[in-house]
């Protein structure tokens, strides 16, 4: 019953408004004359009955005003009423709304669109139940983490005490044949434990048990919900159907959800299958490779640093049962999201970081503005307050006004926030992980709402201050005439200071950017250590099925390369098993012959190891220092041989000796001694940045195999052509490994160009995003500062006319006007180049081949921006020179 | 004369139910009322009297509507609602409780 009368009430304000207004005023009609009359009747003429009655009542529109006030809902009905006034103020200045519309637009805007992607990469929870106890399992040694070898991982998976799970899975891609055209499909190889750790439901079906790991039994597959969308339209009966992978026919036992990815697979496409590891327990490689990735879950109540005790320990057992291992030889545990982000963070946040520079730039510009317009309005609020309006009603008027705005910019900044977040996702480094999936989440839109009403708040508050603290009564006197300027000077100042703001928080997005960019030019010179120039390269993967064995596979490449070879347009052709850049690469200890106490060799080379065909460095142009390549009669059996890498022998052999000197891998199926017949170019293997490595490369007809061998069955093609459009052959190439197998998929095909492009991707994005937010702050400063040298010459218009009237010259007045943008100028600058000099430690992980505080950057970057801020203050200067002392001082 | 005084603080929305309570009057007439009562001791200014009218007419606790007056003057007459009625017997409860509640506090020693 009371709700109902107070909705009636509450919908009468808000719609009934005319009718209750002019029922209100015919009241206070009525009312004022039974007032009259009742002094007419004491006796008073009805002049001074008239005038007490006036006074008695107090003001029409005051009454008025109250009553509205204490209505039901006016609280309401004010805002739409100031919602009202306030389009009505922008419509009255299109040019002053549109310009701080698109300002804010693109200030939340490109907030949104970063933290959409920092949301995305860094917040969106991993597709891992109770991920904080899941952890990846490294081998640790001097030079970082390393993959584990079959050997290592049995003997963490009986680590019972600290993980509940310990699994093991590589990725690798499989080939779909039988139904149609065969596919190659994006794969993992998992064991049963690695998909308990991760803890996997299944949509349908299981997972992997015990049993389905061993290899021989039955050979069992998972499938991944696209998969199963895809190729059996979600049928339920997909289970236990048989299809054929890799040749070989497979029960699938389960569908495992969209999004399912494993640690280290969060960039590229999701994996589509998963199948067993089928390890051999009992015979496992001996050759003592790194390949295998682990992952485990801890068991409740079990501390990080236990687990990676019990991982030490266990690695300190290995090292003293095969006495081969390096002293430094270790291994830990890392939380599962630093493994899969971490890499991805810092760069993230600092973009975050920059790009909320830009926004308060932008906020600072509004707010200058907007300053600029209440000192047109004061007389405005002056009359508003003389008719009965407070503080508090004026203040909240104004805020509706700045929030209108906000809110205009910020649904255009949602817009612009989605397309800059797809424009982010298309320009990103290949190695930024987790950027698929949905594009809007929630937490995007709150963002894009904080960012809004944050901004709103930022830009509305001082100008209404300064407003409502206003005296009527100067207000009123002063305004027209242009004389008063007690507050004008204040006014004056706060914009100065603004200004100030702007150019130092310009300047330290602008060193950011100049920073970066000049690394990314370091990075850019760094000579990859091979010629990325008319190169084409791809990748093949026999099936065991068709290439059941070692000599198999080595027929099918020397056929391929003699093929390739003979196609028009191309010089030399090879195969390795580590593209540079590209692929990742595996070291594996040493032995040097003659050295150490028992002349058995000593401990501690550890170089990565890349296996190539003969003309490999011919087709990458990688020099040989001393020595031969490797030939066709580097033979399986013959004189086994190795080329080593120059930091390799350099480290090893100082005296410059390494050629002819004997090494011996580490494993117990190469036992043969090997001569080093050439010292090969350092190449920059895995990263532009890092330094390279020791390096050795094995002939592929003399690299020690098993069956159904993985690490021979997958090589990277180099085809090094005529031209330098590499791209061309790609057709002649694809022909000929098609006459050669028809069922093989070739996969990765692309220019080496292209491949060592994307080895600075990360540091191009960066440098890109940086420079764009650099940029946009520089044009906000140029307007900023241009508007406010225009706002003090026009205000100083009077002032300027008496100097010209007393004789002073136009450059006189330039350069009294250039000072005033001078001053905030160089004030700017120098808070701002303290402030980077400060935070640009933040950046020193991102760059490379120039410190944080590069004295260059610190010096020209501010330079550039001054200049380009004092042009913009130099047109109003001209401006205010040629000001005619007449009209001057008619002005106002 | 004794002195004029504004009316305490959030008791002019009982003091109106009250005077409405035993007549139908319009605004110039209630203020009336109440400084006859009181014996010119609280005045009540339009400017505080129509605010509290139409907050009062739009709770449902007073209706008003259009009339002549004894001067057959056209006006705007208030009378007091059932749900008026009843709250004014609230509000006099809590006034008499804050009333003994205060008195109280005076009284200590």
């Amino acid at each position: 019953m009371r709700i109902q009368t107070r909705i009636r009430s509450l919908l009468r304000t808000l719609f009934r408004k005319e009718t209750l207004d002019a029922d209100l005023a015919e009241e206070l009609d009525s009312y004022l004359a039974m007032l009259v009359e009742e002094k007419l009747r004491a006796g008073m003429t009805p002049h001074e009955a008239r005038r007490r009655a006036r006074l008695e009542l107090g003001g029409v529109e005051q009454v008025k005003t109250g009553v509205r006030e204490r209505r039901v809902g006016a609280l309401i009905e004010t805002i739409i009423q100031d919602v009202r006034f306030a389009f009505r103020q922008f419509a009255r200045n299109p040019g002053f709304s549109a310009v701080a519309v698109l300002t804010l637009a693109l200030g939340i805007g490109a907030n949104t669109a970063v933290f959409s992607v920092v949301s995305r990469v860094l917040l969106r929870p991993l597709p891992y139940p109770d991920d904080e106890s899941v952890v990846t399992v490294w081998n640790t040694h001097v030079e970082g983490q390393l993959a584990l070898s079959e050997n290592e991982f049995l003997e963490y998976e009986g680590l019972d005490a600290p993980f509940e799970s310990l699994g093991a899975y590589r990725f690798g891609p499989l080939t779909l044949s039988g139904e149609g055209e065969a596919e190659r499909l994006p794969g993992v190889y998992a064991s049963a434990g690695a998909l308990r750790a991760l803890g996997v439901t299944p949509l349908a079906g299981r997972v992997f048990g015990p049993d389905d790991d061993l290899p021989g039994t039955a050979l069992v597959i998972l499938l991944s919900e696209p998969m199963w969308e895809r190729r059996f339209g979600r049928e339920p009966e997909v289970v236990g159907r048989i299809i054929t992978l890799n040749g070989l026919a497979r029960t699938v036992v389960g569908v495992v959800p969209a999004g399912f990815r494993l640690p280290g697979g969060f960039t590229g496409p999701a994996p589509d299958v998963i199948a067993p590891l089928g390890l051999d327990r009992a015979a496992p490689d001996t050759r003592n490779i790194h390949y295998l990735r682990g992952v485990a879950r801890l068991r409740r109540g079990v501390t990080l640093g236990q687990a990676r005790g019990a991982l030490a320990a266990a690695a300190a057992r290995i090292s003293e049962r095969l006495g081969t291992l390096p002293e430094t030889f270790s291994a830990t545990a890392i939380p599962v999201r630093e493994d899969v982000v971490g890499s991805a963070r810092t760069g993230l946040m600092i973009l975050l970081g920059a790009v909320g520079l830009v926004l308060l730039v932008a906020c600072v510009n509004i707010a200058n503005l907007l300053l600029a317009r209440s000192d047109t309005r004061i007389r405005e609020m002056a009359v508003r307050v003389s008719l009965g309006a407070g503080r508090g009603r004026l203040i909240r008027q104004l805020c509706t006004e700045t929030g209108v705005l906000a809110l205009a910019g910020g649904a255009a900044g949602l817009a612009v926030g989605v397309l800059g977040a797809r424009a982010l996702v298309a320009m990103s480094p290949p190695g930024l992980p987790r950027l698929d999936g949905v594009s809007a989440e929630p937490a995007v839109f709150g963002f894009c709402l904080f960012a809004t009403v944050s901004t709103g708040l930022i830009i509305g508050l001082l100008p209404a201050l300064r407003l409502s603290r206003e005296e009527p009564v100067g207000a009123l006197k002063g305004a027209g005439t242009g004389m008063r300027r007690g507050t004008g000077q204040a006014g004056a100042q706060t914009r100065r200071g603004l200004v100030t703001a702007q150019v130092s928080l310009a300047a330290m997005l602008s060193i950011g950017a100049g920073l970066l960019v000049r690394s990314f030019g370091e990075l850019r010179a760094v000579d990859p250590g091979f010629d990325d120039v008319g190169v084409l390269t791809l990748q093949l993967s026999l099936p065991s099925t068709s290439y059941p064995d070692h000599p198999a596979t080595r027929a099918f490449f020397d056929r391929l390369l003699v093929d390739v070879s003979a196609l028009p347009g191309v010089d030399a052709v090879a195969g390795t098993t580590s593209l540079p850049l590209a692929s990742g690469v595996g070291d594996w200890g040493v032995r040097i012959r003659g050295r150490g106490p028992d002349g058995l060799g000593e401990q501690g080379p550890v170089p990565d190891w890349i296996v190539v065909t003969p003309r490999y460095f011919e087709a990458m142009r990688i020099p040989l220092v001393e020595g031969r390549p490797f030939t066709r009669s580097d033979v399986a059996g013959g004189f086994q041989t190795a080329v080593i890498s120059e930091e390799f022998a350099r480290r090893h052999w100082p005296e410059g000796d390494a050629l002819g000197a004997q090494i011996r891998m580490s494993t117990n199926i190469d036992t043969l001694w090997r001569t080093v017949v050439g010292i090969a170019a350092d190449v920059h293997q895995t990263s532009l940045s890092d330094a390279p490595r020791p390096a050795m490369y094995l002939p592929h007809a003399q690299f020690p195999s098993t069956t159904e061998d993985w690490v021979m069955s997958q090589l990277n093609l180099v085809v090094r052509t005529h031209r330098a459009e590499a791209a061309g052959v790609a057709a002649g190439v694809r022909s000929v490994t098609g006459a050669v197998d028809p069922n093989l998929p070739i996969a990765n095909l692309r220019t080496m160009r292209e491949v060592t492009r994307d080895a600075t991707a990360t540091q191009r994005f960066q440098g890109v995003a940086f420079g764009v937010f650099a940029l946009m702050a520089l044009v906000l400063v140029v307007v900023g500062v241009y508007g406010v040298t225009v706002y003090l010459v026009a205000r100083r218009t009077r002032e300027i006319g008496i100097r010209i009237a007393l004789g002073a010259s136009p450059r006189g007045v330039r350069s009294f006007v250039l000072r005033e943008g001078l001053i905030m100028t160089a004030l700017g600058l120098a808070i701002g180049v303290a402030g980077a000099w400060m935070l640009s430690r933040l950046l020193a992980g991102l760059l490379y081949g120039v410190t944080a505080r590069d004295p260059l950057t610190f010096v020209v970057v501010p330079l550039a921006l001054g200049a380009t801020v004092l042009i913009s203050a130099a047109i109003p200067a001209a401006r205010a020179a040629r000001v005619d002392p007449l009209v001057a001082l008619r002005h106002d | 004369m004794p002195g004029r005084s504004d009316i305490v603080r959030g008791t002019l929305d009982m003091l109106i139910l009250k005077t409405l309570s035993l007549q139908r009057l319009h605004g110039l007439g209630i203020s009336r009322r109440m400084e006859q009562i009181t014996e010119g001791t609280f005045q009540v200014k339009p400017g505080s009297l129509f605010p509290a009218l139409h907050r009062l007419e739009q709770e449902g606790w007073i209706a008003g509507s259009w009339g002549e007056s004894d001067n057959n003057r056209h006006a705007k007459f208030y009378e007091l609602t059932a749900a008026g009625r009843r709250r004014l017997g609230e509000e006099k409860q809590n006034w008499a409780q804050a009333l003994a509640a205060i008195d109280k506090i005076l009284e200590a020693t």
